[in-house]
C-alpha cells in the first residue's frame, strides 16, 4: 500500500525492511516477558497485586477454554491465552502512540495461518489423516469444492476481521486528530491544536478499547470452537 | 481521446462544464445519496415503537421505563441517519472537494463515491431498531432486569453500528484524505489515469454498501441477545458471548468489502495497467458492485447468529453442539461472498478480459 497508512519502514538488516509493525511487535514481546518475570517470580499462596491480576487472567482464560473445548482440551488454554494477550496488548498500542502490529496484513495472516493449520493439524491427529481428509467429501462428493473453500475462507476472514477492524480504528483517529488540528487553527487563529485536548478520548475508548479488546477475544474464540470442531 | 461510444460523449460532455460547477453538481448528487441511509434508522425505530407500545399495553405499570429503554434503543439506532446527515452537511457547507486540487473528474467521482458509501447505514439502521425492540420488549416482560438487558443491547448495538463505521472511513478519505489525488492525472483533462480513478472512486463507494448487510444481521442477532437475556437471566454471559460470536461472524463480508474498497483506493493494481482504459474503468466499478453481494451473507449469518444466541440461552448446556452447528452454516452461508471477493480481485489483480482485446 503506497502511502496512506501502511507501516513506515524503520530500517533496512541486510537489505531486509523492517517495518515499524516489527518493532512494535518486538517491543509487546518485551513487554509481555517482563510482565511474565515480575508477576511470577515472587509467588506466594496468598497473591499479591501483580500476581491477583495474573491468577484472574489465567483464570478467567482456563475457564474460556473448558467452556468452548471441553475439559479434554485444556491443554490449548497456553495457547489461547498468548494468542488473547498478544493480540489485546497489539490492538491497544495505539493508546500509547504506538502503531498496532495488528493494523498490517503481514501480522494479522501469519497469526491467521497458525490457527489454520493447527485446525488441520489437530483434525488430522484426532480422526485419522484418512478419515479427516474423507469429512472434506461429506454429506456426498459434489460438496467437495465448496468444503475446500469453506476451509479457506476461514484464515482469509479471520485475518481481515482483525486488520480491517483495527486499521479502520487507526484511519478514523487520524482523520479526526488532523479535523481536530485544523479546526483549532482555523477557529482559534493559534498553531496550537488546543481542540486535540480530550476530545479523541471518546474515539481512543471506542476504537481501541472496546475494538481491541473485542477483536482479540473473538479471534482467539473462532481459533477455539474452529481447533475443536475439527477435533470432533 | 475519440468521441467514438456514449461514454465518451457523455465525459466530453460532462467536461464542457466549468471544473467547479461540475463538483458542486457531484456534491449535490452525493448529499443526496448520503441521505439515503435514513431507510434504515426509519424502519429500525419503527420497529422499535411497535415493540414498546406493546410492551406498555401488556404491562402498563411500567409504561415509564419502557419508553425510557425505547428511546435509549432508537437513540443508538438514529447513529447512521446522524452520520449521514454529518457528511452530506460537509458536502453542502463545509465541502472540502472544492478547493482540492487534482483532476475534476477524480474530485466529483469521490464526492459521489462519498456519498454511495453512507447507503451501508441502511443496515445498522435496521439491526440496531430491531434489537431496541427486544430490548425494550424484554425490559417490559422483566423490569427487574433491566440493566442486564440494556447492557446485552448496547453491546449488539455497538457491533451492528461496525459496518456503518467502515463507511463512514471511505466517505471521510475520500473527501478528506483523498489518495486517488496524489496520482499525477493532468487537471481538467480526460486522461485516461483520470478516468480510471474516478472509477475506483466511485467502485470503491459501491463496495461499502455491502455494509447493509452486516449491519441489519448483526442486529437481529443483537435482538435475539437482549430477548434471551430477558427469558434467562442466568445464561446471560453465554447469551451475550455467542451474540458476539455469531456478529463477529457476520461481519466478514463487510470486511471483505472495506478490504476491497481500500485496494481500489491505496494500492490500486489498475493504475498501471496497459490496455482498454474503459474496460480497466468499468472494472474497477465492476469490483466494487460485485461486493455488494455481501448484503446477503451478512444478513444471513446474523439470523444464524441470532437463533444460535436464543438456543444457547434458552439450553445452555448444549452451548458446544449449538455453535457448531451455527459456524457450519454460517461458513456455507459465507460462500457467495466470497465467490464475489474472488470476482472483484480477478478484475482486479488478474483481469483476463483486457487479454481479449
Amino acid at each position: 500500500m503506497e502511502g496512506g497508512f501502511g507501516p513506515i519502514v524503520a530500517f533496512e538488516i541486510f537489505g531486509i525492511p523492517v517495518t515499524q509493525t516489527v518493532t512494535t511487535t518486538w517491543f509487546i514481546m518485551a513487554v509481555l516477558i517482563l510482565y511474565s518475570y515480575m508477576a511470577t517470580r515472587r509467588m506466594t499462596t496468598v497473591p499479591r497485586t501483580l500476581q491477583n491480576v495474573t491468577e484472574i487472567l489465567v483464570d478467567g482464560i482456563n475457564g474460556l477454554t473448558r467452556q468452548s473445548m471441553g475439559d479434554k482440551n485444556i491443554g490449548f488454554a497456553p495457547y489461547m491465552g498468548t494468542l488473547i494477550i498478544f493480540i489485546a496488548v497489539a490492538n491497544i498500542a495505539g493508546l500509547f502512540g504506538l502503531r498496532p502490529p495488528t493494523a498490517d496484513v503481514n501480522t494479522t495472516f501469519a497469526l491467521s495461518i497458525m490457527t489454520f493449520l493447527m485446525i488441520h493439524f489437530f483434525g488430522a491427529k484426532s480422526q485419522g489423516t484418512w478419515n479427516y481428509l474423507k469429512g472434506f467429501t461429506e454429506p456426498f462428493t459434489l460438496l467437495l469444492p465448496l468444503n475446500i473453500m469453506g476451509e479457506l475462507a476461514t484464515p482469509i476472514s479471520l485475518a481481515f476481521r482483525l486488520f480491517g477492524n483495527i486499521v479502520g480504528g487507526l484511519i478514523i483517529v487520524n482523520l479526526t486528530y488532523s479535523a481536530l488540528g485544523s479546526l483549532s487553527s482555523s477557529l482559534l487563529g493559534i498553531s496550537v491544536p488546543l481542540f486535540q485536548v480530550g476530545i479523541p478520548a471518546l474515539i481512543h475508548v471506542y476504537f481501541d478499547l472496546f475494538a481491541g479488546i473485542l477483536q482479540s477475544f473473538i479471534f482467539a474464540m473462532l481459533t477455539m470452537v474452529f481447533i475443536s470442531i475439527a477435533i470432533d | 481521446m475519440e468521441s467514438t461510444n456514449v461514454l465518451m460523449v457523455f465525459l466530453e460532455w460532462l467536461m464542457s462544464f466549468d471544473r467547479k460547477a461540475l463538483i458542486l453538481s457531484a456534491s449535490a448528487i452525493a448529499a443526496g445519496l448520503s441521505m439515503i441511509a435514513g431507510i434504515g434508522p426509519g424502519v429500525g425505530q419503527g420497529y422499535a415503537a411497535g415493540k414498546g407500545a406493546e410492551a406498555v399495553s401488556k404491562n402498563p405499570d411500567n409504561s415509564k421505563q419502557t419508553t425510557m429503554i425505547m428511546l435509549l434503543g432508537a437513540a443508538v439506532a438514529e447513529t447512521s441517519g446522524i452520520l449521514a446527515l454529518v457528511v452530506a452537511l460537509i458536502l453542502l457547507f463545509g465541502n472540502p472537494l472544492v478547493d482540492a486540487a487534482g483532476s475534476a473528474l477524480i474530485i466529483s467521482a469521490s464526492a459521489i463515491g462519498a456519498g454511495l458509501s453512507m447507503i451501508a447505514g441502511i443496515g445498522p439502521g435496521i439491526g440496531q431498531g430491531y434489537a431496541a425492540g427486544k430490548g425494550t420488549q424484554g425490559v417490559g416482560d422483566n423490569p427487574e432486569l433491566q440493566p442486564a438487558i440494556v447492557r446485552t443491547m448496547f453491546l449488539g448495538q455497538a457491533v451492528a453500528q461496525t459496518t456503518g463505521i467502515y463507511a463512514l472511513i471511505v466517505s471521510l478519505v475520500l473527501m478528506f484524505a483523498n489518495p486517488l489525488l496524489n496520482h499525477d492525472a493532468s487537471a481538467g483533462e480526460v486522461t485516461n489515469l483520470a478516468l480510471i480513478l474516478a472509477a475506483s472512486a466511485i467502485g470503491a463507494g459501491l463496495a461499502m454498501i455491502a455494509g447493509i448487510g452486516p449491519g441489519v444481521g448483526q442486529g437481529y442477532a443483537a435482538g435475539k441477545g437482549a430477548e434471551s437475556v430477558a427469558i434467562n437471566p442466568q445464561g446471560y454471559k453465554q447469551s451475550t458471548m455467542i451474540m458476539l460470536l455469531g456478529a463477529a461472524v457476520a461481519e466478514t463480508s463487510g470486511i471483505l468489502a472495506l478490504v476491497v474498497s481500500l485496494i481500489l483506493l491505496y494500492g490500486n493494481p489498475l493504475v498501471g495497467l496497459e490496455g482498454s482504459a474503459v474496460v480497466i474503468m468499468a472494472s474497477a466499478i465492476g469490483a466494487g458492485l460485485a461486493m455488494i453481494a455481501g448484503v446477503g451473507p451478512g444478513i444471513g449469518q446474523g439470523y444464524a447468529a441470532g437463533k444460535g444466541t436464543e438456543a444457547v440461552g434458552k439450553r445452555p448446556k448444549l452451548q458446544a453442539m449449538i455453535v457448531r452447528t451455527m459456524f457450519l452454516g454460517q461458513a456455507v452461508a459465507q460462500t457467495t461472498g466470497i465467490y464475489a471477493l474472488i470476482i472483484a480481485l480477478v478484475l482486479m489483480f488478474a483481469n483476463p478480459l483486457l487479454d481479449l482485446l
